[in-house]
């Protein structure tokens, strides 16, 4: 009899989330930050989310931090260091994360920003942007941003292909300011794009594409048809070299 | 906890005597890659039957996420009679990550089943989508095989 009543409840209350899941999962669906008001990074995480939410530090070597040596435009920018995590199971990383964002299916959802590579190491699976949603059970399934032998390309967080760069591949600059531009359009079937740009050249343009993840057996479970956040820097050094990488100007949006 | 989930699924107030009980172990299926489960019938009428099944299964899921433990828990209905059965089934499959997560998914089942006469087996052959509706309502095609044998009577 209990169980009658409060399964009843409990039905009305998971009936009444699914119909109106976007109203209990609201976010804001564009953020800008040209890294311009910061002195110290801390100021990067102050409040409820209102900038970023936190970092990602894997290893004490690690760091983040405000750099006036280094910018697009303004003053400042950031700068991101990991080191190689050589023999370690885990990636190395240096990022910035925004989450409790809302990006819905059939958005589009565009991201621009500049990035500067220091140095002229070899970066094998380097992962420079992440969009991603936080599904309960997963390991935040989503599309990345990846550079692999010196080239752009997007892999995923659930299971679909690669998308590499079609015939010669523009190499990735070291040592200057690169625009990279992304825009995707978000959907669980056949039916999505992904568009990279780089200084303005269209280096992938993959349509009819699945861009976004959905629930996999008992492995990927709770996705709700939507990403939730970003993040900037080196999302993942999982090869080579220690890296040192500055972004700045970066802007996410839904494209009207 | 798990130890005690395990037991309560398993327990003996699930088995009052004179009814059909089954271990089964099904390939793919409502616990998603393999599970092993028990099965009894508590009601039969003619050449319908109605049955519920308990059963574990695991998924590594990630470093960070660990191990989901799983246990689907079916109501099946078997329509036919002699070797040949149409199976349909519905349920919850409860989804506890050893990080502490917790999901629930829907199992559902359209089979064939057979059980050869005179022995103690039996096969089923399913389409088994698996279905989410707490966040969002998704249909996952899936499908399984199932083996069981017969215990008691």
């Amino acid at each position: 009899m209990i169980i009658g009543k409060y399964g009843i409840w409990i039905s009305v209350v998971f009936l009444l989330l699914n119909c109106d899941k976007e109203r209990f999962f609201e976010g804001p669906d564009q953020y800008i930050d040209d890294f311009e008001s910061y002195e110290l990074v801390d100021e990067l995480f102050f409040g409820d989310n209102e900038k970023w939410s936190f970092t990602q530090q894997t290893f004490e070597g690690n760091s983040l931090s405000v750099s006036r040596e280094k910018f697009h435009s303004g003053t400042q920018s950031i700068k991101f260091s990991a080191l190689n995590p050589s023999d370690s199971d885990s990636a190395s990383k240096a990022s910035i994360v925004k989450q409790k964002m809302a990006f819905w299916e059939g958005e589009t959802v565009s991201a621009d920003f500049w990035i500067y590579l220091e140095g002229n190491e070899e970066s094998n699976w380097l992962f420079l942007f992440d969009l991603e949603e936080q599904a309960t059970i997963g390991a935040g399934p989503g599309i990345r941003l990846a550079l692999v032998e010196n080239a752009l390309l997007i892999e995923h967080k659930y299971p679909n292909p690669n998308i590499e760069q079609k015939g010669e591949k523009l190499r990735f600059p070291r040592d200057e300011w690169v625009n990279i531009q992304l825009e995707i359009k978000l959907s669980r079937k056949k039916e999505g794009y992904i568009k990279v740009w780089q200084n303005e050249n269209l280096i992938i343009d993959q349509s009819k594409w699945k861009t976004l993840p959905k629930d996999i057996l008992y492995f990927q479970q709770g996705t709700k048809g939507m990403y939730s956040s970003v993040e900037f820097g080196i999302t993942a050094n999982t090869l080579d070299n220690p890296t040192v990488l500055y972004v700045d100007d970066v802007e996410v949006k839904v494209l009207e | 906890m798990k130890i005690f989930l395990i037991a309560f699924l398993f327990s003996p107030i699930f088995l009052p005597a004179q009814k059909a009980q089954y271990l089964s172990f099904e390939l793919g299926g409502s616990g998603g890659l393999a599970s092993i489960n028990y099965e009894k019938v508590f009601s039969q009428k003619e050449n319908i039957a109605l049955y519920y099944r308990t059963g574990f299964s695991f998924a590594p899921v990630d470093q960070n996420n660990g191990t989901a433990f799983i246990f689907p828990l079916m109501l099946h209905t078997k329509i036919g009679k002699d070797q040949h059965f149409l199976d349909l089934g519905l349920g919850q499959s409860i989804s506890i990550t050893s990080e502490g997560n917790f999901f629930i998914r829907m199992p559902t089942s359209l089979g064939y089943r057979f059980e050869p006469t005179g022995k103690k087996i039996y096969w089923r052959f399913s389409y088994t989508p698996i279905v989410s509706y707490l966040l969002d309502f998704q249909w996952e095609h899936w499908g399984g095989i199932t083996f069981g044998h017969k215990f008691g009577i």
